[in-house]
């Protein structure tokens, strides 16, 4: 079986990040939950780049050249998806964290 | 009239002690002054300096969320104290606290007082051409003149707080709280200040410029 270079990096890539997966469940950094939707991501990606037949009949249902051109189309969406997810939490706790500060900073001015 | 007066402060140690004490001697006023998390211990040295005197009260955010955020902490404190009018000046020696009694004259009959600056050689080239075109702009589009849109030496009564409240945090806040005077149409005076300038680098930068720019259009359409 000849592995192609796209199929290699994918490989590398995939098992750092289920490492790293893994390495973050275990600190007890992301839940069971979180864990397992990352595994199906990266155990997802790997299983389609050796197996790329299993979906070529949804590729050419959606019009697809090739499963490739599915795949950047896919890591777009999800890439926009976690930067907005991402944009939304985070200024979430930049008004959480403003508050508090400014709480404490009142009461301690307050004492005095 | 129970005026108190805000001055936001991050990093500038002797500089803002002695604009404090400058304000001492120029008012009678509550001063609150919110040290933004500085690292290089001016908060301690203010709280040493004006431990005793009643007249000041240093408060600190334990980390630093901006200058926006910081005069905010100053209006809620100045609430707390049952205090009606704010007048904010920076701490960095840029704003001459001599123009206070200007200020508290002008708010005697304005809801709302801007400071402005000579824009002559004391301004530098690119804060000045940057200067008036944002004056240009924001006249067009929130109907509001003013004759120094970056100037942070200004104070209102608290009752037209809600009406200007600002959700920057950073550099920004002066021109949105411009554009929410213009766009509720608040009446205004505007007070002529000293133009100094002690470190070019400090400041409004053309990047800081650009991220206001983005924010326009929020604070044209937005709810307030």
């Amino acid at each position: 079986m000849n592995i192609l270079g796209v199929q290699l990096i994918v490989f590398v890539f995939s098992f750092f990040m289920l490492y790293n997966v893994y390495l973050y469940w275990k600190k007890k950094e992301i839940g069971l939950k979180g864990a397992l939707v990352w595994i199906t991501i990266w155990g997802g990606l790997l299983f389609i780049t050796f197996f790329p037949k299993f979906i070529e009949p949804l590729v050419r249902e959606m019009f697809f050249v090739r499963l490739f051109d599915l795949g950047n189309v896919l890591a777009l969406i999800i890439l926009a998806y976690v930067m907005f997810e991402n944009h939304v939490r985070i200024n979430r706790l930049q008004k959480q964290l403003s508050k508090l500060v400014s709480k404490m900073a009142i009461k301690k001015g307050l004492k005095k | 009239m129970k005026l108190a007066i805000i001055v936001p402060e991050y990093n500038e140690g002797d500089r803002a002690v002695e604009t404090v004490n400058q304000i001492l001697k120029n008012t009678k006023a509550q001063v609150i002054v919110v040290d933004d998390g500085s690292t290089n211990g001016s908060f301690e040295l203010l709280q040493k300096k004006f431990l005793k005197n009643n007249r000041v009260i240093v408060l600190q955010h334990l980390v630093n969320l901006g200058k926006g955020a910081a005069m905010k902490t100053g209006i809620k404190m100045a609430k707390r104290l049952k205090l009606d009018t704010v007048i904010f000046i920076d701490a960095d020696g840029q704003h001459n606290p001599k123009h206070l009694v200007d200020f508290e004259k002008a708010l005697k009959k304005f809801d709302l007082v801007f400071g402005y600056r000579n824009m002559g050689a004391e301004m530098p080239t690119v804060r000045k051409w940057g200067n008036v075109f944002s004056i240009n702009l924001i006249k067009s589009l929130f109907k509001i003149k003013r004759a120094d849109i970056l100037c942070g030496y200004f104070g209102f009564k608290l009752v037209i707080y809600n009406k200007i409240k600002w959700t920057s945090s950073r550099y920004g806040v002066e021109t949105e709280i411009a554009c929410r005077a213009g766009k509720n149409q608040i009446a205004f005076s505007e007070v002529k200040i000293d133009t100094i300038y002690i470190d070019k680098y400090k400041g409004v930068t053309i990047f800081d410029a650009l991220k206001i720019l983005t924010q326009l259009p929020f604070w044209y359409f937005g709810k307030q």
